[in-house]
């Protein structure tokens, strides 16, 4: 199939950006995406060209290192789906695809597709951990977890932390990968005793990183590639208002 | 007694200092820092707000009742100043809050993408939800000009205090002033289809349970309350009330 790509290209951060535009003549259906810009950037290579920079990993849709806009959506048309798992058999053959990179303040573009997103990295460090000991693992029946619990814990746990959910929030908010972090901690009894502290301190350095605020759009929800749904984010708020509430000190 | 490694507390902080503050102070902080916060606070007096528009509304719906018992209930308010003195205050109050709140997330959502997209496609967003804060800002310009002409009778046609049903028809007689409260009635009737269950959401309200149904009963209920409000100007127009 032919597939005609507008890319950002953008040298550096400190570097203006354009789109360039780019023929491919004859794409696999069967390709993922990324493997389709694979084939753009060994036929740059051979014209001499620097390639397309994009961020990739596991390729298996687990490590949450892809990522950019096609067409205006983040991840690209597929629901619940990341870029590297794409196949371009999605698209109709001629089709003209622009593809673009996270756009937020705290997440500065590196080079073309690319983003720092060690904004969402900073967010983690600031509570989006339990603090035990490591050691021997502990008897599995010591805390036993209601089943709905564990599988509600886990579909927060799901995060990937790709940064789809500010890409796509009109205000560039990063409140759902917090609230996944907040809830899936919240949720398990190892998560309790620094639960209170935990959802302020996060929320806290998201605000910090320069992220927007949530205002319900639910546009995260919509490209999220694990579907993960804003009913965190309600959790995330009752756990900030009981942490105003409560009459001991947190 | 606080479970937390020192480490996680901010450089040069002891964990005492950090979190030896008391309930008021920790509370108002925590409305008035975070965004999650003034989230809170927009809500709740959005909510206040929401259940006055509800009561204001039944009130000016006696219009079709007739004459006396419009003027009757209007009597009835104004000849108990101890609580509609009070009720001013909170929703003046409610209002000052719900502005500033809306403000600051506004600038700070804002300069959170400096850089726009070249295309950009919502999928699950409305309208509504993206006009949020011109909607908002519209309703306020209106809201001060129906206090000039209903309440203190400064514009429109002749005023008088003691006959408030025959303000409204007067008013509304004139095309002009029942077209800037139907453009009004519809920019709250936006605001609230989606301002009524991001309230919710925002206190906490969602399972997956009940998030459709939320969602719906809420915009159901806008647009019943936004049907409402027109009705009036419309009744008048078309002259059912004369
Ligand atoms: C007067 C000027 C007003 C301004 C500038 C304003 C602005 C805003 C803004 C920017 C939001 C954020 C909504 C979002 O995107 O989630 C909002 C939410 C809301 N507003 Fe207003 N508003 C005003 C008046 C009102 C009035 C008159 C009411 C009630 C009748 C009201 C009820 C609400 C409610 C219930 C919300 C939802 C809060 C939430 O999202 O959690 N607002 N307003
Ligand atoms: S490359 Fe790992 S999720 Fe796409």
């Amino acid at each position: 199939m032919r597939i005609r790509l507008k890319v950002w290209r953008q040298e550096s951060r400190e570097a203006a950006g354009r789109f360039e535009t780019y023929d491919l003549d004859s794409v696999n259906e069967h390709m993922s995406f990324l493997e389709m810009l694979d084939v753009l950037n060994e036929k740059l290579t051979l014209e001499g060209k620097e390639p397309v920079a994009f961020d990739h990993d596991c390729r298996e849709g687990i490590c949450g290192m892809c990522g950019f806009l096609i067409n205006g959506i983040a991840h690209g048309p597929e629901k619940g789906t990341t870029l590297c798992q794409l196949h371009m058999r999605h698209f109709q053959d001629g089709a003209e695809l622009t593809l673009e990179p996270w756009r937020a303040k705290a997440f500065p573009v590196i080079k073309d597709l690319i983003v720092d997103r060690s904004a969402l990295d900073r967010v983690i460090q600031a509570g989006g951990y339990i603090s035990v000991n490591t050691g021997s693992a502990p008897e599995a029946n010591i805390h036993p977890v209601p089943k709905d619990t564990a599988e509600k814990a886990m579909d927060a746990a799901a995060c990937i932390g790709c940064g789809a959910c500010v890409a796509a929030c009109p205000n560039a908010s990063a409140m759902l990968f917090t609230a996944a972090k907040v809830s899936h901690l919240g949720l398990m009894p190892q998560g309790q005793p620094e639960r209170m502290q935990r959802v302020k301190k996060m929320i806290a350095a998201m605000d910090a990183e320069g992220f927007g605020s949530c205002t319900n759009h639910g546009e995260c929800q919509a490209v999220c590639p694990k579907e993960i749904s804003t009913e965190f984010i309600a959790r995330l708020n009752r756990d900030l208002i009981r942490s105003a509430l409560l009459l001991t000190r947190v | 007694m606080c479970g937390n490694s020192p480490a996680a507390n901010p450089p040069g902080k002891p964990v005492e200092e950090f979190f030896a503050e008391d309930m008021a102070v920790r509370m108002i902080k925590t409305l008035t820092q975070t965004t999650v916060g003034q989230k809170v606070l927009m809500a709740v007096t959005g909510l206040i707000l929401f259940l006055f528009i509800l009561g204001h509304l039944s009130g000016n719906l006696l219009i079709f009742a007739g004459r006396e018992h419009m003027n009757e209930y209007a009597h009835f308010l104004h000849e108990h100043p101890k609580f509609l003195w009070p009720a001013r205050i909170v929703l003046l109050f409610c209002f000052f809050v719900h502005i500033v709140a809306a403000a600051r997330l506004w600038l700070k959502n804002r300069s959170a993408r400096e850089e726009g997209y070249t295309i950009y496609l919502p999928i699950e967003t409305t309208i509504a939800a993206r006009t949020m804060i011109y909607g908002g800002a519209a309703i306020f310009f209106f809201l001060l000009w129906h206090l000039l002409h209903l309440t203190f009778g400064v514009v429109g046609p002749r005023f008088d205090p003691n006959d408030v049903y025959g303000n409204v028809v007067r008013g509304f007689q004139n095309p002009a002033i029942a077209g800037i409260y139907l453009v009004g009635v519809a920019c709250l009737c936006a605001h609230l289809y989606h301002g009524a269950w991001s309230l919710l959401h925002t206190l906490g309200l969602s399972a997956p349970e009940i998030d459709c149904a939320k969602k719906k009963a809420a915009r159901i209920l806008a647009v019943l309350i936004g049907l409402g409000y027109a009705s009036i100007p419309l009744a008048v127009l078309t002259g059912v009330v004369r």
